[in-house]
């Protein structure tokens, strides 16, 4: 008896007293407990006071009606679930009608059937609890639904939106998905239908449909279009990512068309930005270089395996431009890392400017960009020329290249020019695959290195035989510094207003013992690259002083020898310390000593070349700029810098006496050089005819095959023991104007 | 040949209500009938004189209600043809119908005082 179900307590409301009798002893009859009232107010009193969990209500009361009870109460949600049995005339319709539009869940008609009350309250009970039961799992799964973030549409078979739910983000994906012209409407009814869906039959009684396709670009709702009309033929979920147009920042959504019911379609659509955004962190920092932006080595790596494909799918050429910084690791050693890495951002920005110039130079109107760049790494980059079309093309973008890193650049007031070697590896001429082509691109990149750097060199077959070369070089390079392979030269400059010889330049020759002589054009670059130039250089001093110790004991005291300096050896803070010493230590003078700086060279890292310069001329040694007119010297730092002389570079020279430009630009050396009290030496004066521009336009000295070539030391002594007469016997400028 | 005044399924229907011990329900309705009946009889009168319809509704309803709980069939028919005449305003007749009312009830009021006697106590 006990396992039965807990019946209902009921409140009976009738203003007949033998209603009310009958009804009680029917319901108690079946374990009811019965409240009763009279009339519509203490029936609404007693429904505060008691919760009845069923109410047999009659419609005729005095002062409140039933039909207002019953709508009163159904307003409380304490009583939006409690069933409400009206008691109505036999065949008034009109007050059944009334009943159910007031929330009445049932109605009985009088007469009542009392043997039958007791089964009626009980179906109406069970009845309810069931109704109760869904609408709390509908309950459930509304929570549930409204703690997804995901915007959820349900939508039939043309896109019309049936019901739908914007979740915490839902509303951004609105804001943006729904012009804001289009539509604040549409979401303020809307939202207004969710607020009201209390009521679950409210849902079916939408009336005028928004269409999901509304506000989104059209080739998006097309592809959803055919999306709805998969999922609802296949019954199979449908997985679509689109992106936010516009807005201040782009916005990522995936979309999932889930079949619903039939006819009927499920989109789950989820703002999925901070994912991409993370995913983008994450592919940023995995094939992209941190510090300029550019794709990394994996990246570049990737790249040329899809260039590869693409290239043997489609029977193209393309091409790789391996670039490397020259000299570039001094800079981080002499001025830091911070410099450096800012002037690498600036070579990065440079290389994507330029290429994207080059793009346009090279193929305009392509949708692809047929060149990527990317960092491999420290000073190294990489350039992909995809489609190539001749191989001069890929020369002429590396040349760009070239030209445009070349450019000065300044960081913190200082300026800087940094060059680039190039090296060229092209598919499938030479290599087709990865590791062959980039180890080639990489041999030619040396090539150029060799060849004098600031160049481009496209890799050949010869190349790597070559390579090995220059290894065997860079080897036995070496081991003649410390052997005494290597012998220094001399060539002298003519003094035009004396007729007499000052001064010679000391020049490094190297005799190999199998290949014989070995140009310093070839092997100067290579003791740079392999790190002995700051040797090579402390050998050169060491001979030209005990060169100038024996002169000193000669009548030769007033020759002065100039040795070339590098900028590894600039570099050095201890280098001028070392050079007074070499010289006293022999006793000499160090005036003796000239010291020969290229003008690149200079232009390295200005501040400190100041600092060493000013304290070798302090300690008496002569210093001039040589190849002077080639890089790129700034007229402020020319007067800042205690310079003795300069010496215009050969290449003007040769044509100045053809082209009028080089004399142009030869007579402003001079008179910018004596402006400042330089003097001017002409190199590489080869005729008469240069000879007697550079007198003309008062040149202080020649130094060049037409006066006198290098020699040996020997030969050098001979030389200027009988100067006064070699001076008289060949100048040629005695003869002409004598 | 007179139909009974009252219709012995409905006081079978409370019979079936009544509870072992318990006070008896029949009698106990039927006390309230009487009570009540007399009382409505009496505001039906007076709005049938008055010719106030909205009293006539409100009486006649009730006495229908009760009529029916208690198998007062003819009562409770009269009572329904008084409370349509209530209801629409159409007084014109009521006054034959109330006397037949009151003659209906006595008869109904008299067979349900013998039917609660004869129940047991």
């Amino acid at each position: 008896m006990s396992e039965r179900p807990k019946m209902p307590d009921v409140l009976v409301v009738d203003d007949d007293s033998t209603m009310r009798t009958l009804a009680r002893a029917a319901l108690e009859q079946i374990g009811c407990r019965i409240s009763d009232a009279a009339d519509g107010e203490s029936a609404l009193r007693m429904c505060r006071e008691w919760q009845p969990d069923l109410i047999l209500l009659d419609v005729e009361l005095p002062g409140i009606d039933g039909f207002k009870v019953c709508s009163t109460l159904r307003r409380n949600p304490d009583f939006v679930d409690v069933p409400i049995v009206m008691l109505t005339g036999r065949e008034d319709d009109r007050s059944i009608q009334s009943a159910y539009d007031s929330g009445a869940t049932d109605f009985i008609a009088k007469p009542v059937n009392w043997a039958l009350l007791g089964h009626r309250v009980r179906y109406v009970m069970r009845g309810s609890q069931v109704s109760r039961g869904l609408r709390e799992s509908e309950q459930k799964n509304r929570a549930f639904v409204q703690a997804i973030p995901d915007a959820l549409f349900v939508v039939n078979a043309d896109g019309e939106i049936v019901s739908r739910h914007l979740g915490s983000e839902g509303s951004r994906l609105m804001d943006d998905r729904i012009d804001d012209r289009t539509d604040r409407r549409i979401d303020h009814r809307l939202d207004n239908r969710l607020d009201n869906r209390i009521d679950n039959r409210i849902d079916n009684r939408i009336a005028d449909k928004q269409s999901i396709f509304d506000g989104i670009p059209k080739s998006l709702a097309n592809l959803w279009q055919r999306q709805i009309a998969i999922a609802i033929r296949t019954g199979l979920t449908q997985h679509s990512e689109h992106h936010s147009p516009k807005g201040k920042e782009e916005h990522y959504f995936e979309t999932r068309m889930v079949p619903y019911t039939k006819q009927r379609v499920l989109i789950i659509v989820r703002d999925v930005s901070e994912q991409k955004r993370a995913d983008a962190k994450i592919r940023r920092l995995a094939f992209f270089d941190s510090l300029t932006g550019l794709p990394n080595r994996q990246s570049f790596m990737v790249e040329v395996s899809r260039a590869i494909r693409r290239a043997k799918a489609h029977d193209t050429e393309f091409a790789v431009l391996y670039i490397d910084l020259d000299n570039f690791k001094r800079i981080n050693d002499s001025l830091g890392h911070s410099t450096g890495d800012a002037l690498l951002k600036t070579i990065a920005q440079r290389l994507e400017a330029g290429i994207r110039r080059n793009d346009l130079v090279a193929h305009s109107g392509r949708d692809e960009s047929r060149l990527n760049v990317a960092r491999l790494g420290g000073d190294e980059f990489t350039v992909l020329l995809h489609d190539l079309q001749s191989s001069e093309e890929a020369e002429a973008v590396a040349g760009r290249l070239v030209a445009t890193i070349g450019e000065p650049m300044s960081y913190n007031r200082q300026q800087f020019v940094i060059t680039p070697s190039i090296g060229i590896a092209t598919y499938p001429s030479d290599g087709q695959d990865i590791d062959t082509l980039v180890k080639n691109a990489d041999m030619a990149m040396h090539g150029a290195k060799t060849s004098g750097r600031n160049r481009v060199r496209n890799f050949s077959g010869t190349m790597s035989i070559r390579s090995l070369e220059r290894l065997d070089l860079e080897d036995s390079l070496r081991r003649a510094i410390k052997s005494g392979d290597l012998e220094l030269h001399y060539q002298p400059k003519l003094e035009l207003e004396t007729r007499r010889v000052n001064g010679v330049e000391a020049l490094v020759r190297w005799t190999h013992s199998a290949r014989g002589p070995v140009s310093p054009a070839k092997f100067i670059p290579i003791a740079e690259e392999a790190g002995l130039i700051a040797e090579l250089g402390e050998w050169v001093l060491g001979q030209a002083c005990d060169q100038l110790v024996e002169w000193k004991r000669g009548p030769l005291d007033h020759v002065r020898i100039a040795v070339n300096l590098s900028a590894t050896q600039l570099c050095d803070r201890h280098m001028a310390r070392r050079f007074i010493d070499t010289l006293a230590s022999r006793g000499l003078e160090n005036r003796r000593l000239e010291l020969e700086l290229t003008e690149s060279t200079l232009m390295r890292d200005v501040e400190d070349t100041i600092r060493t310069m000013s304290l070798l001329k302090e300690a008496g040694f002569t210093i001039a700029i040589d190849d002077f007119g080639t890089g790129y010297s700034s007229l402020s730092y020319l007067r800042k810098l205690p310079i003795d002389a300069l010496k215009i570079d050969r290449s003007f020279v040769s044509e100045i006496a053809s082209t009028s430009d080089d004399g142009t630009i030869c007579s402003a050396i001079i008179a910018l050089a004596h402006s400042l009290s330089m003097k001017v030496v002409a190199e590489g004066v080869e005729t008469a005819e240069q000879l007697q521009h550079l007198k003309f336009l008062d040149c202080d000295e020649i130094q060049g095959f037409y006066f006198a070539k290098p020699m040996p030391a020997d030969e050098m002594t001979v030389f200027l023991r009988r100067n006064p007469m070699a001076v008289t016997e060949p100048d040629p400028v005695a003869e002409s104007t004598g | 040949m007179t139909t009974p005044a009252i219709d012995d399924s409905a006081l079978d229907q409370i019979r079936s209500l009544q509870k072992p011990g318990r006070e008896n329900l029949l009698q106990k309705i039927v006390g309230i009938y009487v009570e009540q009946s007399n009382c409505l009889r009496e505001r039906i009168g007076e709005a049938v004189a008055k010719a106030d319809a909205r009293e006539l509704l409100e009486s006649a309803h009730s006495l229908k209600s009760s009529s029916g709980n208690v198998g007062a069939v003819r009562v409770s028919t009269l009572s329904q043809k008084l409370e349509a005449a209530g209801r629409d305003g159409q007084l014109d007749g009521t006054a034959a119908l109330f006397e037949e009312l009151v003659i209906e009830l006595e008869r109904a009021i008299c067979e349900l005082r013998s039917v609660a006697g004869a129940e047991a106590p």
